[in-house]
């Protein structure tokens, strides 16, 4: 688990590092009438102080060792997962012009696609009907739906 | 008003046509996500906050508890059946419930589980009902830095008692508070952290942050492998009355898991998941024949199962009467009570008794109508599994997607909940604790204003903030729960070094 890990903790320490850097541009007050940069300077440092002492352990000692188990998948398997999250973020994109409606039936093909399954017909089928049921629950739960800039 | 006025008042409230009906949905929709692996009760109660804004308060706070502790009931059925825990509170009930379901026990071990979660249901209500108040009108006192130090020692002690190391969850704690200041500062009105962006002037919601990180974190977990539909193993409606030595056995650890798991919902913590282990590790010790523990001891299915719920009616003790929730789930119910302009705190009791004591009377029937739900209609539920899984997983995408945009009707939000599901799936393969993050997300603000009014209020002189007696006893707990473990962990060594 050695290099992933270390890379996170070196992620929180960059990330520390910059929200310090923004909470020093806000004022932090005194002590008796802390201003709006107060507490974040106070995580900030916290943040860039854990992170530091994570990275640096984790340096020390899970770098030489070799993990029995890689912690992220491989190969198809991990191109799945970030085609998932390719597909998601495309959703999210359109949702802004296209609407609920279509939006849903498009992702639910992918996703069915995406997690094995094989034939198209059954695939549209399924999607169609998945996409309207959720369609139909959430108007009868009065739950808002983007309509879509395309069609309003 | 006493506690019995109280009850009576409250049931006059909870039986009402609209919060009976919350209360069965909340109930029946917490049974269904319990079974289903992949999206657990926090999920499930994100998703639902934005259904609950055409009802009121009352009817909302009733349907989202009702999923949180209906999920109590229906993760040990997939525990039992399948050896596939529906959600997190519902682990250890796999190491006995499932082999006792391979020994043909299953029905009087998912029976066990149903009785034993109704008794510690009903009895943690009790203690609800009995610890809330005194401690709501003790928090009358609280001051601002009273407040400041309970919810510090609140973070503390989860990031101690979590399953990661104290180092990762420290620094979700700091990724949660980090989260918590982005938007308007509360006090002085300037904006931090938003980038120009005028919809991150109101702040990161909580739903976003939470559904990506458990939903969206889930799907993108299961999408690494593709697996198909669980064996189920079948249960039938005789087979579900236990034998009087199976009652026997299983009414001490029930008891027992009833008092573990409510005082660990007090304290905070991931009380409803800690519980069952506590409980299990218990009855292990306490067991005349430990080495049944592990080949399907009905000891096994009780305790944990019956402390899964008191500690769900534990945790609802510092929410309702502090206004402070100490883990995830509770974390929500602040969340949706802030949303329907509900202030929570010490003065809720008096000030919406309707609230309290209606979620209260609720409570008592969500867990009559559970034990109905989950005994003779197990085999339903079960079949739910059946369910191919790439279509589940389509169906809680959309859910989560939908849920969350229909808080502020905002697509940064769908942004935020990605991003977060993103790092999540990074955090959780990594072996991060997701519920100090949160908690710090929810926290954090309460946190802030509270430093700054006691510093405000000290005016330079410690002794205001740490003379207060509650102050110096809750923050010194902390610096104990900080220091003393890793001094435990250094004197074991030392005292070993020399012994080899």
């Amino acid at each position: 688990m050695g290099k992933p890990l270390s890379r996170i903790f070196f992620s929180f320490t960059l990330l520390g590092g910059a929200y310090l850097a923004g909470s020093l541009a806000l004022s932090a007050g005194t002590i008796e009438q802390p201003g709006a940069g107060f507490f974040p300077r106070m995580v900030g440092i916290f943040i860039l102080c854990l992170g530091m002492a994570g990275w640096i352990g984790s340096l020390r000692s899970g770098e030489g060792k070799k993990s029995a188990d890689p912690v992220f998948p491989e190969g198809k398997n991990l191109q799945r997962v970030i085609a998932l999250v390719l597909v998601i973020l495309l959703f999210t994109v359109l949702l802004q012009t296209l609407g609920y409606g279509i939006c849903s039936a498009f992702l639910m093909i992918a996703v069915l696609r995406l997690l094995g399954m094989r034939s198209w017909g059954q695939t549209i089928i399924l999607a169609l009907l998945t996409a309207g049921v959720s369609y139909f629950f959430f108007v009868l739960l009065d739950i808002p739906l983007p309509r879509g800039s395309l069609f309003s | 008003m006493d506690a019995l006025h109280g009850l009576i008042y409250g049931f006059g409230v909870a039986l009402t046509g609209s919060n009976l009906l919350a209360c069965f949905l909340g109930v029946l929709v917490g049974t269904i996500v319990g079974v289903l692996p992949g999206i657990g009760p926090i999920g499930a109660m994100a998703l639902l906050i934005p259904s609950t804004y055409s009802l009121g308060p009352t009817s909302a706070l009733i349907m989202l508890s009702g999923i949180f502790y209906g999920a109590m009931y229906g993760g040990s059925t997939t525990s039992i059946l399948v050896n596939v825990p529906g959600e997190a509170a519902s682990v250890v009930t796999t190491i006995d419930g499932y082999r006792l379901a391979r020994k043909g026990r299953g029905g009087a071990a998912l029976a066990i589980a149903a009785v034993g979660s109704f008794v510690a249901g009903t009895v943690g209500l009790v203690g609800l009902m009995l610890f809330a108040p005194p401690l709501a009108s003790l928090a009358l006192e609280f001051g601002p830095p009273e407040y400041f130090s309970l919810t510090l020692l609140g973070l503390i002690f989860l990031s101690r008692i979590g399953s990661a190391s104290v180092l990762k969850s420290f620094l979700m704690v700091g990724f949660g508070l980090l989260l918590g200041t982005v938007g308007m500062d509360a006090i002085s009105g300037v904006p931090r952290f938003t980038f120009g962006n005028l919809e991150l002037m109101q702040g990161v919601e909580l739903v976003p942050v939470a559904m990506g990180l458990y939903g969206i974190g889930e799907v993108l977990i299961i999408a690494e492998r593709i697996t198909g539909i669980p064996d189920l193993i079948k249960v039938k409606f005789r087979e579900l009355f236990p034998t009087r030595a199976e009652w026997k056995k299983a009414f001490p650890p029930m008891i027992r898991g009833t008092g573990v798991g409510f005082f660990l919902g007090l304290i905070p913590g991931p009380a409803a998941i800690l519980s069952t282990f506590v409980s299990y590790a218990m009855e292990k010790k306490l067991s005349k024949h430990p080495e049944e523990f592990g080949q399907g001891a009905i000891e096994g299915v009780a305790g944990p199962e019956s402390a899964n719920n008191s500690a769900t009616a534990g945790s609802m003790v510092p929410l309702l009467a502090l206004g402070i929730p100490f883990a995830p789930p509770t974390a929500l119910l602040l969340g949706a009570l802030t949303i329907h302009g509900v202030q929570p705190g010490p003065l809720l009791m008096s000030k919406h008794p309707e609230i309290f004591w209606g979620v209260v009377a609720s409570m008592y029937i969500g867990n009559a109508v559970l034990l109905i739900l989950n005994l003779p209609l197990v085999g339903v539920f079960a079949s739910i599994l059946r369910l191919p899984q790439h279509i589940l997983m389509g169906f809680i995408l959309l859910l989560c997607l939908v849920g969350t945009f229909s808080i502020n009707n905002s697509f940064l939000d769908i942004y935020i909940l990605l991003g977060m599901g993103v790092v999540g799936y990074i955090l959780r393969k990594l072996d991060f604790d997701m519920a100090p993050l949160i908690l710090a997300v929810v926290l954090g603000p309460i946190l802030e204003k509270t430093l700054r009014q006691s510093l405000f209020y000290a005016r330079g002189d410690a002794w205001a903030i740490f003379g207060r007696p509650y102050t110096a006893f809750l923050l010194s707990v902390g610096v104990v729960l900080i220091i003393l473990p890793p001094l435990i962990r250094r004197l074991r060594r030392t005292r070993r070094t020399p012994a080899e």
